[in-house]
């Protein structure tokens, strides 16, 4: 079964579904898959025009691990 | 001879969900960032607990309300964030939290409470495993699926606290059950 969610709306859940993968190895090269994905997953998000709330801390990847675009986006103090 | 029922005693759960607004979020991670490159003051614990949300248990009617939260020491905020965004461990530490989530509501943020209510006898069980948690948590503090123990909320089963109705329906829709289907509660391989 696959767990994670497709669809646009689900992308914020995604987030965290990503999240919990990444803490859950030690893998390296899983770690920059999940990574990969987290980051297209927050260019959709930010494509979107309706990510209005930002992920909680543990919803998030270490910043080293993080896009600069969510960075980008979420320092903005109003939507661009 | 049949004994004598015991008294029902009242255990209240407290929670509030943190504020993930852009007007937060943004002022907040500028405090992180901040910190990080030696700019200015991170943000304080009561932020950080704003962002997250958080959760408690009390047994005199909200009067005082224990909560799980990670004892970081003197490490910076930023960091210790990052380090449980890692999926790093840190000892757990039970504190009143009363002043945080009078502060969410101060705030405007929703804080909402459930009674779990026992009989006497288990409820005084409740409270000596909640006694010794205070004087010295057994678990470390986590995010879901790192290599803590628990956060605030799981924090609030290892207490053997009946969050659960007894609804079939309660358990089924709950999002986790589909999103995570699996979940890991400390260190193992």
């Amino acid at each position: 079964m696959n767990s994670i969610p497709t669809g646009a709306s689900q992308d914020a859940k995604r987030l965290s579904i990503l999240a919990m993968k990444f803490r859950g190895t030690r893998s390296d090269e899983e770690r920059r898959e999940i990574a990969t994905d987290y980051s297209q997953t927050v260019e959709r998000l930010i494509q979107s025009g309706v990510w209005h709330e930002m992920p909680a801390p543990e919803d998030q990847l270490p910043d080293a691990w993080m896009p600069r675009a969510f960075f980008d986006y979420w320092l903005r103090p109003s939507v661009p | 001879m049949s004994s004598p029922v015991p008294i029902c005693r009242t255990i209240t759960v407290v929670a509030f969900r943190g504020d993930h607004s852009r007007t937060f979020a943004s002022a907040f991670l500028k405090m992180l960032d901040d910190e990080k490159n030696g700019r200015g003051a991170g943000p304080t614990v009561l932020d950080c607990l704003f962002l997250a949300g958080h959760t408690g248990v009390s047994t005199d009617a909200a009067t005082t309300i224990y909560g799980f939260n990670p004892d970081c020491g003197p490490i910076p905020v930023w960091q210790w964030m990052d380090r449980l965004k890692n999926g790093e461990p840190f000892p757990g530490v039970v504190r009143d939290d009363m002043a945080v989530f009078s502060a969410a509501s101060k705030r405007g943020l929703t804080v909402q409470s459930f009674n779990v209510i026992l009989p006497e006898p288990k409820f005084q069980d409740f409270v000596r495993t909640l006694d010794g948690e205070r004087k010295n948590s057994q678990y470390t503090y986590g995010f879901p699926n790192g290599d803590g123990d628990c956060n605030c909320i799981t924090w609030l089963e290892r207490l053997t606290l009946p969050l659960l109705t007894g609804h079939i329906d309660e358990l089924l829709s709950l999002p986790g059950i589909v999103a995570y289907p699996n979940r890991r509660f400390g260190k193992c391989v």
